[in-house]
């Protein structure tokens, strides 16, 4: 997997405005590659926000306390077989200290075990993908007001 | 299909016993009747060549067996049985030694009412075996008549009542069992269809939200494509439709350990019998 990570210290590309590069971010961590960049180019060139996309647990790790200045984290449940998960990158970010607003995105039924361990979690909200484009914006639009 | 095969089975089965009953049993049937001085030979060698060539029959034919088949092999050597107790339990009535009358008759309505392939097939053959036993009672001498126990011929009706009762039931069972694996092997593959299902649309949904979101991109960034972009929107409304209705048997499928760490990678190999590819 590509490390496709776009981290929040990096310097901003000449088509993202100055607007979008304060210190809050949407936090999206995402196993596959081609939507993990699309939704930080969404996010950013569309929603005019800052987003840093990683692609599993070991890289949002890596990023540190950094992660933790994020204004809104978005999880995907399922991140590869045999990785860690997306609800462990949950409790990852709670134990360090994380109290703003997380969102899990599933492309798994509501059976699933994964996701119904995520359900169990209160304080959580669960997306199905895939979801409208109108539904990403207002989940970036609320953390913004 | 399933139930198919086993009445085949079962019936293959049954009338090899049958066969095998038959050429022991009359091989020691034959033995006994040495003391018999007039007893021919005969009537033994007939019923247990059949028995024995039946065997060989339905040994060749086992890959191929039918109901049909054990069926009629079975009758077949039924009526080897009777001709030849027919015959021979003439011979034994008129030994004037003490005799218990149509053992074998009483034995075999007994048997066939655990080896009988089909309901019509054992009914014939315990009948067969009470009127054998009550024809040849009349066609006996009346002084050797009047030598038999008290009830018979008529206790053979008791056994034939019997085997009657036990071959329904026996019967009844072996269809109720068939008709259980039957609905097992369908709620068995109609899990495997909603486990298939859930697994084209979890497959299907990160595909579709990555369509949904660069034809959102594309949107922004240029007013020359909407018409094509329109049509791409109601494109992924219907793939998610197909995706919402693929998810509805979910309820069907129960995840076991491990299932739920499979992802697309290996959905490429169950799905399209292709190697794993990367996403």
């Amino acid at each position: 997997m590509r490390p496709a990570m776009s981290s929040p210290a990096a310097a901003p590309s000449n088509d993202v405005p100055e607007s979008v590069t304060g210190t809050e971010f949407v936090l999206y961590v995402e196993d596959n590659d081609d939507l993990r960049e699309l939704v930080v180019e969404l996010v950013t060139a569309v929603l005019k926000h800052r987003c840093v996309g990683v692609g599993s647990y070991e890289e949002l790790v890596g990023l540190g306390d950094e992660a933790l200045g994020c204004s809104i984290a978005i999880l995907d449940i399922n991140l590869g077989p045999n990785q860690p998960s997306g609800i462990d990158a949950y409790r990852w970010l709670r134990d360090k200290g994380y109290s703003g607003r997380i969102v899990f995105l599933t492309g798994h039924a509501s059976t699933h075990p994964l996701v119904i361990e995520a359900h169990r979690i209160g304080d959580a909200e669960i997306f199905s993908k895939p979801i409208e484009p109108d539904r990403l914006r207002s989940i970036v639009e609320e953390v913004r007001q | 299909m399933l139930s198919g095969d086993l009445a085949a089975r079962h019936a293959w089965r049954g009338a090899f016993a049958a066969a095998v009953l038959n050429a022991a049993g009359m091989s020691a049937d034959f033995l006994l009747a040495r003391a018999v001085p007039t007893m021919p030979i005969y009537p033994y060698a007939m019923s247990v060549l059949v028995g024995i060539g039946l065997i060989v029959f339905l040994l060749i034919r086992r890959p191929r067996a039918t109901v049909r088949l054990g069926s009629a092999v079975f009758l077949v050597n039924m009526v080897a049985m009777l001709v030849a107790l027919w015959i021979t339990s003439g011979y034994w009535a008129t030994t004037g030694r003490a005799w218990t009358p149509f053992q074998a008759n009483k034995l075999g309505a007994l048997a066939v009412s655990l080896l009988a392939p089909q309901l019509g097939v054992g009914l014939a053959s315990i009948a067969g075996f009470a009127a054998m036993a009550i024809g040849k009672f009349y066609f006996l001498d009346p002084e050797i008549q009047r030598g038999f126990p008290v009830g018979e011929p008529w206790l053979i009706l008791i056994y034939a009542l019997f085997a009657g009762v036990l071959l329904i039931y026996r019967l009844r069972g072996l269809a109720l069992e068939r008709e259980m694996l039957r609905i097992q092997a369908e709620a068995a593959a109609a899990e495997q269809l909603a486990r298939t299902f859930l697994r084209v649309s979890d497959y299907s949904n990160t595909p579709i939200q990555t369509i949904a979101f660069t034809t959102e991109l594309l949107r922004a960034k240029t007013h020359d494509l909407k018409p094509t972009l329109d049509r791409l929107d109601r494109a992924v409304e219907k793939l998610t439709e197909l995706s919402h209705a693929l998810t509805r048997y979910e309820d069907a499928h129960k995840w076991s350990p491990g299932d739920e760490s499979l992802d697309a990678t290996m959905m490429d190999a169950q799905l399209f019998g292709s190697e794993p590819r990367r996403q």
